[in-house]
């Protein structure tokens, strides 16, 4: 009996190892272990065998079951995987093919720079402030100190509806509206983003309306200081914190000191076609707030002051990105627009 | 302004060399655009005195010239010249000059004819072309001994010039447009004290009011006038080294009285004019209005119409001049003239910006009086001119000047808090310390009880008040020496405005779908209207015309976006780029009140809401083309038609939450009669889209592109604050589908229509899955496919509950829609 049951496991066992498909596996755990089995037989006849060797030979017997059972279930399980990676294996795909594109979009370049500027202000304290785009000449020139007759008209050529009402030329006049309505209350700290125009044929630095932002600060003792403070921090948020600034003297109407203001070129001072060599490029003008704009605006001169600045979107986002014909804004070729999604 | 640095070195120690002295300048507020170099040939050039000229034997347009040059004479010289006599003083090269751009002078043989240098044009002196003598020779002033060399005739030591380009601001234009003054600010910033030169006339003959007389009739306009008179002119060329600085200073040599006369106003800026003597009448000078119908010709050979609101120089009949712009050509300055009178005057610079702004003529004079001449320097200035004329030996000077002076300038003291100007600049400076800055700058000032009285100089016609002079003290101590810190005081906190905050999530919608933003002109011209196929009586052609436009087609304020739009499309198009989703946020500028009507002043005090009259109404414009997605290996992208511009819409419109809208079948003229939309919210249209016409398609260059034009500030929907959570639901839903066939005409709003209401509130939603015209069903039908989900948000719907509600959406279809159920 011992001989058989030895006999059966070791066929058994060469059998399972033998298997190529999970079907035969079933057939020989039938033939070997199912209620009919071979082994089953043995264990049922351990009746007939002498009660003095019936623990022994039970024992070897149920040893040999599991062992065939264990060999079966492994063997499936190794025959499963390799039939899933053979299935798999087949499923490759070329994995150097494109995926699969998709339509994407993005801000204007001129927008996501003005939006940049703006959340910079907006940090500092400074609200937003909106104009109309037709304005008139008394907001966009006489409340502003550039009365009739004045050089700072010429040099800023202007598009006229009729004699006292034309498209702005800075956001400037905004100015003097917010103050009106905010006037006698302080602090004011207010940006004025928009579109401006200027009678400008278009050529790769000049386009006939672009945007600027005006910022302005009136409160007790606000300083040129403070001006300049700004400034720095500013030119260093939006180009780099390595940037320099630099002022120069200038002049502008509404403002008194008036200052250009330079910042540091990309090239390090190197030279380059961006500054012409020079190292500094021009980015906005500014200065404090002429004392007849702050009358205009409804404040006394003697009890506050205030710093204003201006400077272009355009030009700021050709300064930073390198762009070198202002054409492109208006032009939305989708191969410039897309550069800066 | 050119400023030539040699000649700005004959005023001041200037310690620095050209491109650090423009740096600093900058930094001042003098912006200097470029610095030039002009180099100019100085070795073994040499005057000449052409002693004989013959004509080449063998070559027709050569001469042979003979001359005089000191050693080594004569020579010989060939030269295609025309023009030269005997007596002739010229230049000459010898063998071994270079010349400017690296020629070298040789002795060479012209046909057989020997050539022992060569007699110089202007270019090649680099005095620029010559007016009179254009590319041609070059004639010294009589005197110019031959074999002189140039290099002393010319009085420049050093082979190279400097030359400064200054791009003044309207303040620094009233007191630096000469050498003299930007010297003046050179000086100040050493800190070197300023004293302007006193001119040594020598005087000869009768006085001066032997000779004329001068009259002022109005003050106001010409507070100040100078008179001197030069006789025994000898006319010619002016020496080369002052022909040189007028044109290093960008002026073009004329002839001695004129060159000395621009050479005046380039040092001191005082514009001056000589007139010919003898063509005064009644040798009077009259400075007065001109009389309404007045005529003059002036020196360009223009006839000129004049009127009462014009100053001109008259003589006892008729004008001579029109004041501080042109002479008149009757009275011009020739070769022929013999005596002068020249005028050094002040005029009221407003007056002349408006005369030459009216007659549309710019002159060195006319810019330089039309912001400010020191009132101050006319004697001094004529003196000058005077000095300069004997020294180069180009006539004589009668004793004395006529100064006329009706109004005497008068200086305005500003007073000056020295404690104020520093805390407005955040500078800790003494009151002595700004006196001394202001003293630098030929500021007076005197000691008051709470600072100073400041005496603002003659020149300074910039600086009126203290603010003024709180630059004057910030630019000299330097703007970048002032200590950076940020404003102080109650914190604030910036706010961007709702409207723009609302634009902003269209803006995200769209770009999530896949839409590029775009801008464009805000002018268009009456064309864009033809190209929409808009009909003449559109309002959309009512447009707030330009006065000034800078052409037609840009002389209109846009009313709609989409000609903006379209010319993008079109530009795309054109460069292949053919797969585009577009989109553009802006505002279009429609018509009110007639703006002739509009009182500004009045306007300005009321608030200044313009809106009566331009009203800025913010719109949007969508356009689509090509496909949707970019072509790929698996298969082409969507087409961008009608449904996927339409789908973007919807996508808006879900998201923001507009109150109850929808599409109506339209009928605007740029779109496709069949293929376009009014989009309604809350019953108004608020915008159209569709596929474009195919007249305007063809008048873009596109195929079949889409578009819409929407009124963004009606759109702008809810804010995220207010979107009130809905809980998730709790209980499942259950699915029904329902297959029709209804007539082609029946809209599918109108079928969805039915269904929701016939649902009731248990439909949960309601989804078209499926279209179908054609073969297998009968003509003039389609056949639609929805399926609906039907939920409770308090319980479990039992199949019960649901088989009755859907056969009443079912028995609706057919009843009200005559819907055959499939
Ligand atoms: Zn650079």
């Amino acid at each position: 009996m011992r001989e058989t049951v030895e006999r059966l496991r070791e066929e058994a066992l060469a059998a399972v190892a033998a298997a190529a498909r999970p079907e035969e596996l079933e057939a020989l755990r039938v033939r070997y272990l199912g209620r009919k089995g071979e082994l089953t037989r043995i264990l049922r006849g351990l009746g007939q065998v002498p009660p003095e060797e019936r623990p022994a030979l039970g024992a070897l017997a149920n040893r040999a079951r599991e062992e065939v059972e264990a060999a079966v279930a492994s063997r499936l399980q190794s025959l499963r995987e390799e039939e899933a990676a053979k299935r798999l294996s087949a499923e490759a795909v070329d994995v150097t093919l494109p995926g699969v594109g998709w339509p994407v979009g993005q801000r204007h370049i001129v927008h996501q720079v003005r939006r940049e500027i703006e959340e910079f202000f907006l940090h500092l304290g400074f609200s937003i402030a909106e104009g109309p785009e037709v304005e008139l000449d008394y907001f966009n020139f006489e409340a502003l100190n550039i009365p009739r007759g004045h050089p700072a008209r010429e040099a800023q050529d202007t598009f006229f509806l009729t004699d006292e009402l034309l498209l702005r030329t800075h956001t400037s006049p905004v100015q003097i509206r917010v103050m009106r309505s905010l006037s006698p209350r302080l602090p004011v700290r207010v940006i004025c983003p928009g579109r401006v125009y200027r009678r400008d044929t278009p050529d790769p630095s000049h386009l006939p309306s672009f945007h600027q932002i005006e910022a302005l600060a009136v409160d007790r003792g606000v300083t040129f200081g403070d001006l300049r403070g700004t400034l720095e921090l500013f030119a260093r948020t939006i180009f780099g914190p390595a940037t320099r600034v630099r002022f120069r003297p200038s002049y502008f109407p509404f403002t008194e000191p008036s200052a250009e203001v330079d910042v540091s070129c990309m090239c390090g001072g190197k030279g380059c076609g961006v500054c012409g060599g020079a190292g500094w490029v021009e980015i906005l003008g500014a200065g404090m707030v002429h004392p007849r704009v702050l009358e205009h605006g409804g404040y006394d001169p003697e009890e506050v002051s205030g710093y204003a600045l201006g400077l272009g979107v355009e030009r700021t986002a050709m300064l930073r990105h390198g762009i070198d014909d202002m054409r492109l804004f208006l032009q939305n070729d989708v191969r410039f627009l897309r550069q800066f999604a | 302004m050119r400023v030539p640095y040699g000649w700005l070195r004959e005023f001041v120690e200037v310690p620095w060399d050209p491109q650090e002295l423009a740096d600093r300048l900058c930094l001042v507020g003098v912006k200097v655009e470029a610095v030039h170099r002009l180099d100019y040939p100085l070795e073994r050039v040499v005057a000449g005195r052409v002693t004989a000229v013959a004509v080449h034997p063998a070559a027709t347009g050569l001469r042979v010239v003979t001359l005089e040059v000191g050693a080594g004479s004569p020579r010989q010289v060939v030269s295609g010249a025309p023009g030269m006599a005997p007596g002739d003083l010229v230049a000459v090269a010898l063998p071994g000059a270079m010349l400017p751009g690296g020629r070298k002078v040789e002795e060479t043989a012209f046909r057989g004819v020997t050539s022992e240098g060569m007699i110089c044009s202007a270019t090649e002196l680099a005095i620029g072309a010559h007016p009179v003598q254009g590319e041609g020779i070059v004639k010294l002033p009589t005197g110019s001994e031959p074999g002189r060399p140039i290099a002393e005739l010319a009085q420049i030591g050093e082979a190279t010039e400097w030359v400064l380009e200054l791009e003044l601001t309207v303040n620094y234009a009233m007191h630096c447009q000469s050498v003299e003054g930007v010297a003046r600010e050179v000086a100040a910033l050493l800190g070197i004290p300023w004293q302007p030169r006193r001119p040594q006339v020598i005087e000869q003959g009768e006085s001066v009011e032997t000779w004329a007389q001068v009259e002022i009739t109005d003050a106001e306009l010409c507070p100040r006038y100078v008179l001197r008179v030069f006789h025994d002119l000898v006319p010619g060329a002016s020496p080369v080294w002052m022909q040189r600085r007028l044109h290093a200073a960008g002026l073009r040599p004329i002839g001695v009285v004129v060159d000395v006369t621009n050479y005046v106003m380039l040092e001191q800026g005082q514009p001056l004019h000589a007139f010919d003597y003898h063509r005064l009448a009644d040798r009077r000078i009259v400075v007065r209005r001109a009389r309404d119908g007045e005529e003059l010709v002036t020196l360009d050979g223009v006839s000129r119409r004049l009127d009462s609101s014009m100053l001109v120089i008259a003589d006892a009949r008729v004008p001579v001049g029109l004041a501080g712009i042109m002479g008149g050509l009757d009275s011009e300055v020739t070769a022929a003239t013999r005596v002068v009178a020249l005028e050094s005057a002040h005029f009221d610079p407003a007056t002349l910006q408006r005369t030459s702004l009216r007659l549309g003529l710019r002159t060195e004079a006319s810019q330089r009086f039309s912001r400010w001449v020191d009132p101050e320097g006319t004697a001094r200035a004529a003196d000058r001119a005077a000095e300069l004329l004997v020294a180069v030996g180009a006539g004589r000077v009668a004793p004395g000047s006529i100064d006329v002076c009706p109004a005497p300038f008068r200086r305005r003291p500003v007073h000056l808090r020295p404690g104020r100007v520093a805390s407005m600049l955040g500078v800790d400076l003494q009151p002595h310390e700004i006196a001394d800055y202001l003293g630098r700058l030929g500021f007076q000032t005197a000691g008051t009880q709470d600072g100073y009285l400041v005496t603002v100089p003659s020149w300074r016609a910039d600086v009126s008040t203290e603010a003024d002079l709180a630059e004057e003290v910030a630019r000299l101590h330097g703007y970048n020496a002032i200590r950076a810190t940020l404003p102080r005081g109650v914190l604030s906190y910036g706010v961007r405005p709702a409207r723009q905050q609302a634009v902003d999530r269209v803006v995200e919608i769209l770009v999530g779908c896949g839409l590029s933003e775009i801008m464009t002109s805000a002018m268009f011209g009456p064309r864009a209207f033809d190209r929409l196929r808009l009909e003449p009586g559109d309002p959309c052609r009512r447009a707030l015309r330009l006065a000034n436009p800078l052409m037609e087609e840009q002389s209109l304020l846009r009313t709609t976006l989409l000609p903006g739009l379209l010319e993008v499309m079109s530009h795309n198009a054109s460069h292949r780029q053919l797969d585009v989703g577009l989109f553009e946020a802006a505002v279009v500028f429609l018509p009110g009140r007639d703006p002739e009507d509009l009182d500004g002043y009045r306007l300005a005090t009321t608030g200044g809401d313009l809106s009566p009259w331009v009203r800025e109404e913010l719109r949007l414009s969508l356009g689509m083309m090509g496909n949707r997605a970019p072509a790929h290996w698996r298969g082409g992208g969507r087409v961008a038609d009608f449904f996927e511009l339409k789908g973007v819409v919807e996508i808006a419109g879900e998201r923001l939450g507009w109150p109850s809208w929808r599409f109506d079948p339209s009928d605007h003229p740029t779109f496709h009669p069949a293929r376009q939309a009014w989009l309604l919210v809350e019953g108004e249209k608020v915008g159209v889209l569709g596929e474009l016409h195919p007249d305007v398609q063809e008048a873009f260059g596109l195929e079949r592109a889409c578009a819409a034009e929407l009124e963004l500030a009606r759109l702008l929907g809810r804010s995220r604050a207010e979107v009130a959570y809905r809980p998730l639901p709790r209980y499942p839903a259950v699915l029904r589908d329902i297959s029709l066939l209804v007539e082609a005409t029946v809209s599918a709003d109108r079928v969805a229509e039915v269904i929701r209401r016939s649902a009731g509130a248990l439909l949960d939603r309601v989804t078209l899955f499926d279209v179908y015209r054609g073969p297998g069903i009968p003509e003039g039908t389609r056949s639609l496919a929805y399926s609906l989900v039907y939920r409770a948000c308090d319980r479990t719907l039992t199949d019960a509950e649901v088989d009755a509600v859907h056969l009443g959406v079912r028995e609706a279809l057919v009843r009200e829609l005559g819907a055959r159920l499939r």
